[in-house]
């Protein structure tokens, strides 16, 4: 009887070890391991190169959109805003920048036309989030209440940064906490849009040495030690889209206008200019 | 010995202003998979590396934390006729390259791995070992269930787990070189 219990418990150990075994066993056929780099600038030393750089992403946030690429707006785009794309923009400077996004018109094809029926209306918004310098979120178009901000990347240890963005455009009526908009329309037309980006306008400088610890706004102060940069910027945001344009392909600006079967492509360039 | 190297030099010379004259041309490339159940490789962008730690690039947003940012930093290439495999991926964090430091040297970060088109088909760790289970991954090809993942880039974002945390983290850091060792393995089910 003993034997009979010891026989029975090795089989039901032996019979769950090939249960496991069968669903959850791998041998490991080819892998590989590499080494990536980052640095960390100096706390002095010498002042980094002004840099800047526009990268979008696509509708869906997942791949970064490079030049030549297309994206396509769903038929959900038609009398309704659409997430088209989203920029980031990094960089430097502390003066003014300018992000002008050139819409073209939207024509069958891409080719250029003057015959109604062969290009739509849609409109832009462009609804920007607050800036970052570093991995901080700032203020925008205030510097009451500007982020502080070490600078620990140049210029010594001696100054202490309040960093605080502005952002104008001439079509936005509002500005909100959490970020604002710049609607535009071209009703068929190309057309344009500028986000003017000023960190100078705003931000603010304070000497840690100096006795009264004075802040100052940082395009008043002598820039013998700042050569035009400050902290790492991010300014992003995400261009929304839509089409004027019915179900049955009529205008929704002009109902007797009417749309020809295809497909309709805008170019749009992103350009940026430095004060 | 004189002659023999001026004689060398002109042969050498001359290869340069062969190779300098060569017309420029226009490469193009398909790849496919022959007789190969299993391929797998890893490329480290160069020209991405090393980048910047204070640049925004990496900077860590909360408000992406659904998608992928960050920078660049590579891509994999994993295909398979069969789905029965998994993709285990880790990485140590970026450490840096002064062994003697003991404090402010190191900083986390989440690695991104695309794994196909669409929103929501991307994979990310912050360290800890990512299984990647075939199934997952796979697509039905002439109604066989086969891996495809041709060149899809990785990405890089700092991540200490919050916007506060990675930004007194990031703050602190000795400056200098940080190396970290992202390790891949394949593995076929048994």
């Amino acid at each position: 009887m003993k034997k009979l219990i010891l026989v029975t418990l090795v089989l039901c150990l032996a019979a769950q070890f090939w249960l496991f075994a069968d669903g959850e066993s791998y041998t490991q056929v080819d892998g590989a391991s590499r080494i990536i780099t980052a640095y960390k600038n100096q706390k002095t030393g010498e002042l980094p190169d002004l840099s800047m750089a526009i990268r979008l992403l696509d509708s869906s946030d997942t791949e970064f959109v490079e030049d030549g690429k297309d994206i396509n707006l769903p038929v959900d785009a038609r009398g309704s805003y659409y997430k088209a794309f989203s920029w980031v923009f990094s960089g430097n400077a502390f003066g003014a920048v300018t992000l002008t996004f050139s819409f073209a018109r939207m024509s069958l094809n891409g080719a250029n036309t003057n015959n109604q029926t062969e290009y739509i209306p849609y409109k832009v918004k462009m609804v920007y989030s607050p800036s970052k310098v570093g991995n901080s979120t700032i203020q925008m178009n205030t510097a009451s209440t500007a982020q502080a901000y070490m600078t620990n990347s140049f210029t010594g240890t001696t100054y202490r940064m309040y960093y605080a963005d502005s952002i104008s455009n001439g079509a936005v009526s509002s500005v909100e906490t959490s970020g604002g908009e710049s609607p535009a329309s071209n009703y068929g037309n190309a057309f344009s849009v500028a986000l003017s980006y000023n960190m100078s306008s705003n931000t603010k400088v304070q000497d840690a040495d100096a006795q009264d610890k004075k802040q100052e706004y940082i395009n008043k102060v002598t820039q013998n030690n700042h050569a035009n940069v400050c902290d790492y910027w991010n300014r992003s945001g995400t261009a929304y889209v839509q089409l004027l344009i019915n179900n049955d392909r009529t205008w929704s600006t002009n109902s007797s206008i009417k749309a020809k079967v295809g497909e309709y492509r805008a170019n749009v360039t992103v350009g940026v200019t430095v004060q | 010995m004189k002659k023999l190297f001026i004689v060398l030099s002109n042969i050498l010379f001359s290869l340069f202003v062969l190779a300098a004259a060569e017309p420029s041309k226009y490469d193009f490339a398909i790849s496919g998979v022959v007789r190969s159940s299993i391929v797998f490789q890893v490329t480290i962008f160069e020209d991405a590396i090393p980048f910047d730690l204070d640049g925004s690039l990496v900077t860590y947003n909360p408000s992406y934390a659904s998608m992928v940012t960050g920078i660049r930093i590579g891509q994999y290439t994993l295909v398979s006729r069969t789905p029965s495999i998994k993709l285990c991926v880790s990485h140590t964090p970026l450490v840096h390259s002064d062994s003697s430091l003991t404090e402010n040297n190191q900083i986390n970060y989440r690695l991104y791995l695309i794994t196909g088109d669409g929103a929501q088909n991307f994979v990310s760790t912050r360290g800890e070992q990512l299984d990647i289970l075939g199934p997952s991954i796979s697509t039905t090809v002439n109604d066989t269930e086969v891996i495809s993942l041709i060149d899809e880039y990785m990405y890089v974002t700092l991540d200490e787990g919050s916007d506060a945390a990675t930004e007194a983290v990031c703050s602190e850091l000795e400056s200098g070189i940080y190396q970290s060792t992202i390790t891949f393995s394949v593995w076929v089910q048994t």
